[in-house]
């Protein structure tokens, strides 16, 4: 035997080595065993004593298993044998003692072999602390931090037992029900959450209850009022013997989040609604010119359906030559981030599925998806509107044509006694040529020179007939040019000499120097011109001082425009005409129609210029005529024609 | 300047149309008429009329000046000359007016014949050869008015007025001879005849 606990003190060295060792196995607050190989414990000092609260007497001589081990009577002989041949080895492992009086205590022990005398192992010393209360106090800490994260999670984490009473709510129920107290423990979940709640996620406690996960999505009555969007979680809680104690619960509330689904699907099914039913046509393309999305109104616009051309090429929807050089526009953007049509919107033809063109009004946004870069196009069909501006532009013709043949009537005058001039001529030259062959006296060479003045005089009178001719011509029939205005002027003047004469006006003329050239149709700017002047006359028709005609015309290079002014030394406009001046069926006078001014402007204006009245600084009227042109020999155009 | 054949008289006309001008001058040509022509009144006015039978084919619409005021500058000057106006349609007011004023006649331009013209170019011609002649005759008796002495003068406007030598002496205070011896004097430097004579031209006799 190594020591007897009940060996006190012999007095020899070896007896003081002996006690030595004795008062230390005695008195030390480490647990001491000794067991032999069977595992009877031999030796148990007094801290194993009081540990286990049996005595030496007690335990000594039996094996281990029976009076301290939980479960150790349990264990078979082979067991045993196991469990001893491990413990031989040095180590440490951590085991349960039975307690006569308490719980079961968790020690730590650290082993080893003794040797015998014959240098074989013959007993295995132990010696172990009690670990029970620091693991305890471990748990405990470790249980207050998790409670201390748990409670300040946003979320809702609850332990219900099963008869729903609470074991543990977080804080955060506090917040959320409006609670008084933070500790609900004991309640029953339902006087915490309210019945409404309570009714609602009961199923999924019942699941947990029946030991499987479930989860609820869904509002839930809000214990102050309202409700709110919750995602609950419960779990079933185990007991050591796994049975379902209890119920975890972990909720989540996800109104906000559920709100902005609820938002973003309401918006997306808006941008739908519009999209399908606006009344342009929507057309996506990405990048490479494939059609994404095609709605409704561009069906319609190109006779497709989306579904057979969705997947192509958008320039299945183009005339040639923009079919093929597609591709190169849109590369031309994504390299440079110039447009040809993005950013100003355009007037193009499209194709529809008949081949047929179609006038459009085009208009393209660039936009960005997951880094993909795509674009939305606008399409309006126009071909109404062009109709009806081509409809508008040949009404204006006609109004135009039959205001030239109105205007004629201010010309009877003057034409008469032009044609007069020539024909009294050639019959006067005729009659005497009669007279001298009836004297028998007319010599060749006066007869042809008497029908050469002949010839010469009703060609002379053909072109008076010619310049009414070319006045009173269809517009239609002459194809916008390039004309001088002075030109224009001139040949209106000429038109218009022989009402000037009589109405003894003296013109004053100030035109270009150099000359300018606008792209005009001349019958009807001439028509213009004479309406203005043939006006200006009249006005002064009744003035008593000077009658003066001024035209005055000037190249203004900045505006790349000839500004003409036409201004007489009549009573001017007055006041009260001035707003209704330009009015259709407006006139002053008496035999007037009033579509002169009118149509002056409606023409003026389809040229792109402008026609502005006013009274000039003299008190007669002042009419500022401005037409788009170019300097003659400056080489380039203005704009696009 | 006039041409060769002045016997009848010399159509002088006043258009601003060359044409018009000269297929005038070549039809007054045909009809045996002497032409002058000129483009404008101005340059009409600018000339000296020949003291012979004249006709004025006188345009009336021209640019400066036209018609009726060339019409109205010949009357300040005295000028006798008829004038036929030629008119373009739309003018006959105008041309009434000139009538009114004074003027033959007027022609439509273009529509007068020849026969028309003619005639009335040849009225217009004789009518100033009477015109012309009246006038000569005026100046002839003004020439021997003028021969007249004071007394002589005196007498022959008192036996125009119808008085008897007797009233005559009285009135002038001298003897009836001297009355008779002035009468007979003033009678043959007159060259006239019968007294009738001398009563027709009581108004050439008027205060002096």
């Amino acid at each position: 035997m190594p020591y007897q606990s009940t060996d006190v003190g012999s007095g020899t060295s070896e007896g003081s080595d002996q006690a030595l060792l004795q008062a230390l196995v005695e008195y030390s607050q480490l647990l001491i065993v000794v067991l032999d190989l069977d595992g009877r414990v031999i030796s148990f000092n007094r801290a194993c004593e009081m540990l286990s609260g049996l005595s030496a007497a007690e335990v000594i001589g039996k094996p281990i298993w029976a009076t301290l081990i939980p479960g150790g009577e349990a264990l078979t002989g082979k067991e045993r044998a196991q469990d001893i041949a491990e413990s031989r080895l040095t180590g440490t492992f951590v085991n349960q003692w039975l307690t006569s009086d308490g719980p079961q205590r968790l020690i730590h022990w650290r082993n080893t072999e003794l040797l015998g005398p014959d240098g074989k192992p013959q007993w295995i010393l132990g010696t172990g602390i009690d670990i029970t209360f620091q693991t305890h106090a471990e748990r405990e800490s470790t249980a207050q931090q998790l409670k201390k994260l748990v409670d300040t999670l946003p979320s809702l984490i609850a332990h219900l037992d099963r008869d729903f009473h609470i074991r543990f709510a977080n804080r955060s129920h506090q917040d959320w029900f409006g609670l008084d107290s933070i500790d609900q423990t004991g309640k029953h979940v339902r006087d915490m959450i309210g019945y409404g709640a309570f009714k609602i996620l009961k199923r999924q406690f019942q699941e947990a209850l029946a030991g499987r996960d479930s989860t609820y999505r869904g509002p839930v009555p809000f214990a102050r009022g309202g409700r709110r969007f919750i995602s609950a979680t419960c779990m079933p809680s185990r007991d050591e013997h796994d049975d379902v104690d209890g119920i975890y619960v972990l909720a989540i509330d996800i109104t906000e989040q559920e709100r902005l689904r609820r938002e973003l699907s309401d918006e997306l099914r808006r941008s739908r609604t519009v999209i399908h039913h606006a009344l342009d046509g929507i057309i996506i393309i990405d990048k490479r010119g494939i059609i994404q999305h095609f709605n409704p109104a561009a069906e319609r616009i190109f006779g497709h359906d989306a579904a057979s051309v969705i997947g192509r090429k958008v320039g299945m929807l183009m005339p040639e030559p923009d079919r093929s050089r597609h591709d190169d526009y849109i590369r031309h953007y994504l390299d440079t981030g110039e447009g040809r049509i993005i950013g100003r919107g355009r007037e193009v033809t499209g194709c529809r599925r008949d081949g047929s063109p179609v006038e459009l009004n085009l208009a393209i946004a660039p936009f960005t998806e997951d880094d993909k870069t795509f674009f939305i196009g606008f399409v309006r069909d126009i071909s109404e509107q062009k109709t009806a501006e081509r409809r508008s532009r040949e009404h204006l013709q006609e109004l135009a044509h039959l205001d030239r043949r109105a205007g004629l009537n201010d010309l009877t005058a003057g034409l008469a006694h032009e044609l007069s001039q020539p024909l009294t001529a050639i019959r006067t030259t005729a009659e005497a040529c009669l007279t001298l062959i009836e004297q028998g006296q007319l010599p060749p060479d006066s007869l042809e020179r008497a029908l050469q003045q002949v010839s010469l005089q009703a060609a002379r009178a053909g072109e008076i007939i010619q310049e009414v001719r070319h006045f009173l011509r269809k517009g239609d029939e002459t194809a916008p040019g390039s004309h001088d205005p002075d030109t224009m002027i001139n040949s209106v003047l000429k038109l218009l000499s022989h009402e000037i004469e009589t109405a003894q006006v003296k013109v004053v003329r100030d035109l270009n120097d150099p000359i300018c050239q606008c792209i005009a149709n001349r019958v009807q700017i001439e028509q213009v011109f004479f309406n203005l002047i043939r006006n200006a006359l009249q006005a002064m028709a009744e003035t008593t001082g000077e009658r003066k005609l001024a035209i005055e015309s000037r190249f203004d290079p900045d505006t790349a425009s000839c500004h003409i002014t036409i201004s007489d030394t009549g009573p001017g406009i007055a006041e009260a005409h001035f707003e209704r001046l330009f009015e259709p069926f407006f006139t002053t006078r008496p035999d007037g129609l009033g579509q002169g001014l009118s149509i002056c402007r409606s023409i003026v204006e389809q040229h792109g210029g402008t026609l502005i009245a006013g009274n000039g600084p003299e008190g007669g009227a002042c009419f500022t005529l401005v037409l788009p042109c170019i300097k003659e020999g400056s080489g380039h155009a203005n704009g696009e024609g | 300047m006039p041409t060769a054949k002045a016997e009848q008289g010399t159509v002088v006309i006043v258009d601003d149309d060359d044409a018009i001008r000269d297929g005038l001058t070549m039809l007054m040509d045909a009809a045996g008429l002497a032409t002058c022509s000129f483009a404008s009144g101005q340059d009409l006015l600018a000339w000296t009329p020949p003291d012979e039978p004249m006709c004025l084919l006188l345009d009336l619409c021209m640019p400066g000046m036209n018609g009726l005021e060339v019409q109205q500058a010949l009357q300040a000057r005295d000028w006798e000359i008829p004038i036929v106006f030629l008119t373009a349609h739309g003018e006959v007011s105008s041309a009434v007016q000139a009538v009114k004023n004074g003027a033959l006649g007027f022609l439509e331009k273009p529509t007068f014949t020849r026969q028309e013209l003619l005639e009335l170019v040849r009225q217009a011609i004789t009518h100033h050869h009477e015109t012309l002649q009246r006038r000569t005759e005026s100046l002839q008796i003004y020439e021997r008015i003028a021969r007249l002495t004071q007394r002589e003068l005196e007498v022959a406007r008192l036996v125009a007025q119808g008085l008897a030598n007797k009233v005559i002496a009285i009135e002038l205070d001298i003897s009836e001879r001297t009355v008779e011896v002035h009468r007979s004097r003033s009678m043959k430097k007159l060259e006239l005849r019968q007294v009738q004579d001398l009563v027709r031209l009581e108004h050439m006799l008027g205060p002096s």
